[in-house]
């Protein structure tokens, strides 16, 4: 019972997720979720007290579940370069693969208020810290944290970019220029130019 | 939950901000010389400005973003204006035939990012202090690591 109570509560913030990806945060209305997640509204309020209280939650599950799937992709990655490149293909892969998770984690985000940008600094602060920790193994000098969290928001301008113009499927195509983007400020442009040049 | 706003008086608000922020950054930025020391003044005047009219960089930024495509054009107009500023620096480059075309947008992403974060957050007054690694930061595409170190540590 626990089981499927459980799957019910996913089975709506899954919904919230895609819905507010193909219809931005502001249109999206309780009832479009309670349809998408085949529900009643009555389960729906059963978990959330409304589509604000949904949406954080939702945010939660999923940057919790990117987040697991990159670490779990760069496992064994242990040198600072190779868990770079697989951790942004890994990114590339999940946002090119599910075009509505992508808008909502990158675009909506910043149209559910105050909280859910929170949760997405918050998202950013994480993923820079995990992709900084090969720097420290590699004994690399280290970069000032906050050149770290502008290579990161420079990634993520130029995916943002592609979403709000409809591109995300062309994303992996994309991959070169967010590998030298990100590598840049840690490795010059020269060897982030190399970087580049092998992933074309 | 969602700030309430007025989607009439967004635009002109966002406007004037823009407006006032291009005159303050662009007097910084002529006020130099030379490249490297051009763009290390327009990201102090740019971040001071953040600071001292964290209302002014909202709207450029999160509130920007939070007003829908319309609000999403004008925020990718400020980062244009922010990122022609950075595009002379590949005639300084030894390696600018090596840069991609992103380079400027995502320079410009990346510090814009960091403003946004930190007004977002009521901490806009670290600002100006964040300086020295903005600067580092935009100049080491076009100058490499170590000269954009250098730039950087005498601001």
């Amino acid at each position: 019972m626990a089981d499927q109570l459980e799957s019910r509560r996913d089975r709506i913030l899954t919904a919230m997720i895609r819905v507010v990806g193909r219809k931005g945060y502001d249109a999206t209305a309780v009832a479009d979720v309670i349809e998408e997640a085949n529900t009643s509204r009555t389960t729906f309020y059963k978990y959330f007290e409304d589509k604000h209280d949904c949406f954080l939650a939702a945010y939660d599950r999923m940057v919790e579940r990117v987040f697991a799937t990159v670490v779990a992709e760069c496992e064994g990655e242990r040198p600072w370069l190779p868990r770079v490149r697989k951790g942004l293909a890994t990114l590339v892969e999940i946002f090119s693969s599910e075009p509505e998770l992508a808008r909502t984690a990158l675009v909506e985000v910043a149209a559910a208020g105050a909280e859910a940008r929170q949760r997405h600094w918050d998202a950013v602060s994480r993923l820079t810290a995990y992709l900084d920790t090969g720097r420290r193994l590699d004994g690399g000098e280290e970069l000032p944290e906050h050149i770290s969290t502008m290579a990161v928001g420079a990634v993520s301008g130029l995916i943002f970019d592609e979403l709000v113009a409809g591109r995300t499927e062309q994303l992996p195509e994309l991959m070169p220029d967010l590998l030298f983007a990100m590598l840049v400020p840690y490795i010059g442009p020269t060897a982030a130019a190399e970087e580049m040049r092998r992933a074309a | 939950m969602p700030e309430s706003s007025s989607h009439d008086d967004f635009p002109r608000a966002f406007e004037a901000a823009f407006a006032r922020l291009q005159v303050v950054v662009e007097e910084a930025y002529v006020s130099e010389a030379e490249w490297p020391d051009q763009v290390a003044a327009a990201i102090r005047a740019g971040f001071e400005f953040a600071a001292s009219d964290p209302e002014a960089a909202d709207l450029l930024t999160n509130r920007a973003l939070a007003h829908g495509s319309e609000g999403v054009a004008r925020y990718q107009r400020f980062l244009g204006f922010a990122a022609g500023l950075l595009l002379p620096g590949r005639k300084h480059s030894p390696d600018g035939e090596l840069l991609p075309e992103i380079v400027e947008q995502s320079l410009a992403g990346g510090i814009v990012m960091l403003v946004a974060q930190r007004v977002d957050q009521g901490r806009a007054g670290e600002l100006p202090e964040l300086v020295p690694d903005a600067i580092q930061f935009a100049l080491t595409p076009y100058l490499g690591v170590d000269w954009a170190r250098r730039v950087a540590s005498v601001q």
